[in-house]
């Protein structure tokens, strides 16, 4: 694999980067050592319109469903010069308790794209687990494949691909489960309109809800 | 690694939350019963205006949070098919089930593509969501149910009440603009419908195949064929794969010291000067 700064190849159980240093406790010099809890989708650039944040939340959504284990973390906004995209996602992976479906999702299930807003670029990086299932040389087509959509500022058509084409790719090497079993829901009349209580069941007493 | 004239602090200002956080206490369960939202709080709801988002009849929230809530609802009517409206009762109240919430908001709510949820404030888990015809006809029930627990889990990820209810407004206005491709278009009488169509038929009035030329017999394979093609592709717009992919978790020795991440990524240079350029 390559270094996340320099992109010079790093064996494994490398403590550090042999060409640039690039280490664990270097880029917690510069951005902190400790846990922070992120959103999945983080926007400091405010370049997406509420209906494309919720869009790309319905997106990520469906590929946390389809992917119980995995998670994609979008982060937009400004970089300083001497930090790259794949700076940032290393740090966010090991650092990031993120906010996605289910927050005990492991780190190394993890994916995060960082788009440089003012430096124009753009960076992927997978946790531990999927680097065998996402290689580099895919995720490298991958951002070419959405650099004119980059370029147009087609900011969320861009993540969406990216999304889109992550999941094709992990289904090739992912296997299939059984579907959960459907859950029924609890329908209540009401008038006009129905309610869905699914979570508990009320009783004829308000009482029995707190015993 | 050079040093940069970056601090750590600048660059965790763009970062929410972290350690330093505050944190408030849950908020403790209520030992007396629950009470009933009282019939001149209920009248007060009815008179509301058509475009009243979010109803908060005991003013819990404070300003900018009440704001915040009615731009976020009013944008979600401005943009969806469905209509989201929120109600905000205490801690230990709850809707009678007479209320007849379709009276709510001038009647707004009878609509149907209408959603209410009515939320204790701090206890989201006894949230009660009310769909209209459309929306309860449309969207199948597992989806509902999973909309629900959703919204009520993601909501539960914070201690603070009050983000518990944004959390909970987001998601529920995130799910419906999903479930606006279940949305069937509103009977004009009744509401006898339960089944949703999924296929278009073919048309059962055709010759028997008897009297069909020969010529009409790979016209009408084509057409059968197409519309199974058709039908197909609207059945995986409107119900998605919902299967589960499952991956192996290989053994890979750690690098660079992360714990979960070794970099492995690419990077790409998408500026319009120079063209792409891209590192692996």
């Amino acid at each position: 694999m390559n270094c996340p700064h320099c992109s010079t190849t790093v064996v494994a159980g490398a403590a550090s980067c042999p060409a640039c240093g690039f280490s664990t406790p270097a880029i917690r010099a510069l951005l902190g050592g400790d846990w922070v809890r992120l959103e999945r989708i983080t926007d400091r650039s405010q370049r997406l319109s509420l209906r494309d944040t919720r869009h790309l939340e319905v997106c990520l959504d469906d590929f946390e469903r389809a992917f119980p284990q995995c998670f994609l973390a979008l982060y937009l906004g400004p970089l300083p010069d001497n930090l790259t995209p794949c700076d940032l996602g290393f740090w966010m992976l090991n650092h990031g308790a993120f906010q996605s479906l289910q927050i005990m999702k492991r780190n190394e299930f993890g994916i995060a794209l960082v788009l440089d807003t003012l430096g124009q670029r753009a960076g992927i990086t997978a946790g531990y687990a999927l680097e065998r299932h996402l290689p580099p040389d895919f995720l490298q087509l991958l951002l070419i494949s959405v650099g004119p959509r980059l370029r147009k500022g087609a900011l969320a058509s861009a993540v969406e691909s990216v999304v889109a084409q992550t999941a094709r790719r992990l289904k090739t090497s992912a296997r299939p489960a059984p579907r959960p079993a459907p859950v029924q829901a609890v329908v209540l009349p009401g008038s006009g309109l129905s309610c869905f209580e699914p979570l508990r069941q009320r009783s004829d007493s308000a009482t029995s809800l707190r015993s | 690694m050079e040093d940069g004239a970056l601090q750590s602090d600048d660059l965790n200002l763009f970062l929410q939350g972290g350690p330093e956080q505050a944190r408030r206490p849950a908020s403790d369960p209520v030992s007396s019963p629950l009470r009933e939202l009282s019939p001149a709080r209920i009248a007060g709801l009815r008179s509301l205006p058509r475009d009243t988002w979010l109803m908060d009849p005991l003013a819990l929230l404070p300003a900018p949070q009440s704001q915040s809530l009615h731009r976020l609802l009013q944008y979600h009517a401005a943009n969806a098919t469905s209509r989201l409206h929120l109600l905000v009762i205490e801690q230990d109240q709850f809707l009678p089930d007479q209320a007849n919430p379709g009276l709510f908001a001038g009647g707004a709510l009878s609509g149907n593509n209408a959603a209410l949820i009515v939320c204790p404030l701090g206890e989201t888990w006894r949230s009660r969501f009310y769909l209209g015809s459309s929306l309860r006809e449309g969207v199948p029930a597992h989806l509902a149910a999973e909309m629900i627990r959703d919204c009520v889990r993601d909501s539960q990820l914070v201690l603070d009440p009050k983000q518990q209810l944004q959390r909970l407004a987001v998601r529920a206005s995130t799910w419906l603009f999903r479930l606006e491709n279940f949305l069937k278009p509103a009977p004009a009488q009744s509401l006898r419908n339960p089944l949703r169509e999924i296929a278009p038929a073919i048309n059962s009035s055709a010759e028997a195949p008897g009297n069909l030329s020969v010529l009409w017999l790979p016209a009408f394979g084509l057409a059968f064929l197409l519309s199974l093609m058709l039908w197909k592709h609207s059945r995986r717009a409107t119900f998605p794969d919902e299967r589960i992919w499952l991956l192996e978790e290989p053994e890979i020795v750690p690098r660079l010291g992360g714990a979960f991440c070794g970099g492995g990524g690419a990077v790409l240079h998408h500026g319009k000067t120079g063209g792409p350029r891209s590192k692996a």
